[in-house]
């Protein structure tokens, strides 16, 4: 019997340490396709900042096409767009953990690291929208306690915050594995593992204060994540717009968010599964069962589409009329029904054949699930804002539409850039599958995970 | 179908020439509407408020039985005649066929002086409509509105002069109405206008006892001309004390809407209650990561004295 147990111990270990040797296997080399990636993050990264830096030295009705009515534009759209992606990452992950669901461990890290992306660059956002980036200083010296936008900035640094350390505090005992294992890399970066891996040498007490933290920070993520998006949300329920005049309003941010988080980390997954060629470790179950949930989110986001969208429509009341026409038939409209066909039928109805729940035709559908996200804030955003409860008159002709300007659109594409290339240098730097997590979800004591980390 | 060839083709031959019969109108009326192009008709609304805002509403649409408006079509305005030096703006016109210019800084002068001026509308050829020019011919005239209390009676008396007179030059017989004004709109004193005499005087009494004003019962009542080809528009208002006074607690109360200093209580505790519980939780497990540093140096050391 303990001859059994010893084998059984020892394929485990070897698995676990073949797994943690492919694993660093992106972060000891970069190929050519991975040099060429990180070279066009950075040019469209600088690209949004030389937009930025215009829109910020040259006049505003220059540069923008924000106006009297339309004042939010797509920096607002796409800022909800990254706090519904930041919202499900972190959120998931703690739920699935507090949960107990083992088969979630191998793509924790990849839903926390998007989840840090999309809320530090949220926030980045949110600071571009502003005009003038000093007037964040103003906002908190004297901003309102009853405002919704100071809920919103106090909540996202606190969740910025949380997720970081919810990200990083796993990290611990990997950040020493590579501290010890890693050769020919820069001093520089040795020392930052060196400093980051905050001596750790795998005692009892470490990991008891690791896994309490990590328990902590579960349970906190859970309120602040829901927190993060029904506050954005009464961003928009608290604004004097037709549209917007809904109770229904923070749990279908919520809904909406769940829906494009799963698609990014789903899309994540399979990106990361094919270019560092983790297909052994991201197995094609991992997208059955992710495919499965895409179809259960969709279902509840049309639930509660259908409050947003049918209620008023069956009552067509003066105020809101206009704006529904508009979206049903109207100048919206296809745009309209494209996010709905793409952003919710697509993905509660295709993933339901057993062949859609491959990566290949799954990721297509989620990459579908987050262009279709990001229109959909858009949706919300702009016409939500075009019609206000009094009539627009008496003002110029391009106050009555609103496109964006080239300056926007490449400083939304900036900050697109700037969150893809945060993914992709943590992956170029930290481990994306969690070893010591997946192992310890196999079942491998804490102290042959030591003895592996000092094996490595 | 049993057709033969000869009498199959003699089948298509008469569909094809129905068909063609039957399209003629068709292609006949669409050709006549793609060449004919229309003429549009230009009106031109002047407003003066106060002698400080000047505005023109331009409209424009066309004929075809009955009118139909023309939308967003670029109509440009000139005074007294269209060349460069009289340009006053371009206007594009909104769904309803109208389009509002508020006119520059630099005319308003050159307006308040003169005692006529012409107002020029003016589109170019496009692909549907031809080019068009309208114009009219305004008489300036200014509004002089006084208060006063005649016993325990509110009177609202105006004044209609000519404007660019050397001595002040009533007009009479202009049709005045009286009102009150309100967030967005005038309150009409009267569904009755009054005739000025030839003092240029006409005069209305205000009779209404709890027209909402503000705290200390301020609202503006006014006259205007409206809609007088020869005047155009024009409102004159004056502030008067005669409102009811309407108490606002916004500022004085702790509430939702009150400004920063008067947060409610229950909100500061709710929200302070809320911050130091997450950011205390969020202190300690940083308090945490600080401990596996020191154990972990512990441990170094350890590891050295063995």
């Amino acid at each position: 019997m303990k001859n059994e147990t010893t084998a059984v111990d020892s394929v485990l270990m070897n698995k676990y340490e073949a797994m943690h040797d492919e694993l660093l296997r992106p972060i000891q080399k970069t190929g050519l396709a991975g040099k060429i990636w990180i070279g066009f993050l950075f040019c469209v990264f600088f690209a949004g900042v030389f937009a930025f830096y215009t829109q910020e030295t040259k006049s505003k009705y220059e540069t923008i096409s924000l106006n009297n009515y339309t004042m939010w534009g797509i920096y607002i759209s796409n800022f909800v767009f990254f706090v519904a992606l930041s919202l499900v990452g972190a959120l998931m992950s703690a739920v699935l953990k507090l949960t107990n669901f083992e088969w979630y461990r191998p793509l924790s890290r990849i839903a926390e690291v998007i989840a840090v992306a999309a809320i530090m660059f949220a926030g980045v956002g949110i600071i571009v929208a502003m005009g003038h980036p000093e007037r964040l200083y103003f906002l908190l010296t004297h901003g309102r306690l009853q405002s919704p936008i100071i809920w919103d900035i106090v909540v996202i640094i606190t969740y910025f915050v949380a997720t970081s350390l919810f990200l990083f505090i796993p990290l611990i005992p990997g950040i020493s594995q590579l501290s010890n294992h890693l050769k020919d890399k820069p001093k520089w970066q040795m020392w930052m593992y060196k400093k980051l891996s905050l001596s750790w040498r795998g005692t009892p007490e470490q990991w008891k204060i690791v896994k309490r933290c990590i328990t902590i920070l579960a349970i906190l993520i859970i309120p602040l994540g829901i927190s993060i998006h029904t506050v954005t949300a009464w961003l928009f329920a608290s604004t004097l717009r037709a549209e917007w005049n809904s109770t229904n309003f923070g749990a279908y941010f919520i809904a909406g968010a769940f829906l494009l988080g799963v698609a990014a980390v789903i899309v994540g997954t399979f990106f990361f599964r094919k270019y560092y060629r983790f297909e052994k470790y991201l197995t094609d179950s991992y997208f059955d069962k992710m495919g499965k949930m895409l179809v259960f989110l969709s279902g509840v986001y049309f639930y509660f589409n259908i409050n947003e969208y049918l209620v008023p429509a069956f009552k067509m009341d003066s105020m809101h009329s206009q704006y529904l026409l508009d979206e049903f038939t109207g100048k919206d409209a296809i745009l309209f029904w494209l996010v709905f066909l793409f952003g919710i039928f697509v993905p509660a109805i295709l993933p339901l054949f057993k062949s859609m729940l491959k990566p290949w035709p799954l990721t297509v559908i989620a990459i579908l699930v987050v262009i279709a996200a990001w229109f959909k804030r858009y949706i919300i955003v702009i016409p939500g804002l075009s019609h206000p409860y009094l009539p627009i008159q008496n003002v110029p002709h391009s106050w009555t539409h609103y496109v964006p300007s080239l300056i926007e659109c490449m400083v939304v594409a900036g900050i697109f850039a700037a969150a893809l290339l945060f993914i992709t240098l943590f992956s170029k730097f930290f481990p994306i599958i969690s070893v010591w997590e997946v192992a310890e979800g196999d079942g491998v004591s804490l102290e042959k995970i030591n003895l592996l980390s000092k094996k490595a | 179908m049993n057709f033969n060839n000869t009498a199959q083709n003699k089948f298509i031959k008469s569909l094809i020439a129905a068909i063609l019969f039957l399209l003629i109108p068709f292609v006949y009326g669409y050709s006549q509407d793609s060449t004919e192009k229309k003429k549009p008709l230009l009106s031109i609304t002047y407003y003066n408020v106060n002698s400080d805002s000047f505005f023109v509403k331009v409209s424009s649409g066309y004929k075809d039985e009955k009118f139909f408006p023309i939308e967003y079509q670029n109509v440009k305005l000139y005074l007294n005649e269209a060349d460069k030096n009289n340009f006053l703006g371009d206007v594009m016109t909104d769904p309803k066929g109208e389009g509002i210019i508020h006119l520059p800084q630099k005319f308003k002068g050159m307006i308040d002086s003169l005692s006529t001026f012409d107002l020029v509308a003016e589109t170019d050829a496009d692909v549907k409509y031809k080019a068009a020019i309208g114009s009219t011919t305004i008489e300036n005239a200014f509004l002089d509105v006084q208060i006063r209390i005649v016993d325990t009676t509110k009177m609202i008396r105006v004044y209609v002069y000519k404007k660019g007179a050397k001595v002040k030059s009533p007009i009479k017989g202009v049709e005045m109405s009286f009102f009150v004004k309100r967030m967005v709109g005038l309150f009409p004193l009267s569904d009755k206008t009054i005739s000025t005499d030839s003092a240029g005087m006409a005069e209305m009494e205000y009779a209404i006892t709890d027209m909402p004003g503000d705290s200390l019962g301020a609202i503006l009542v006014g006259a205007k001309i409206a809609d007088a080809d020869t005047y155009g528009n024009i409102f004159s208002m004056k502030e008067t004390f005669w409102g009811a006074k309407t108490f606002n607690n916004y500022e004085s109360v702790r509430a939702l809407w009150a400004p920063a200093d008067r947060v409610p209580v229950w909100l500061i505790v709710l929200a302070l209650g809320i911050i130091i519980t997450v950011w205390g939780t969020i202190l300690f497990i940083i308090y945490q990561v600080y401990r596996i540093f020191r154990l972990g140096q512990q441990e170094i050391k350890r590891e050295a004295n063995l």
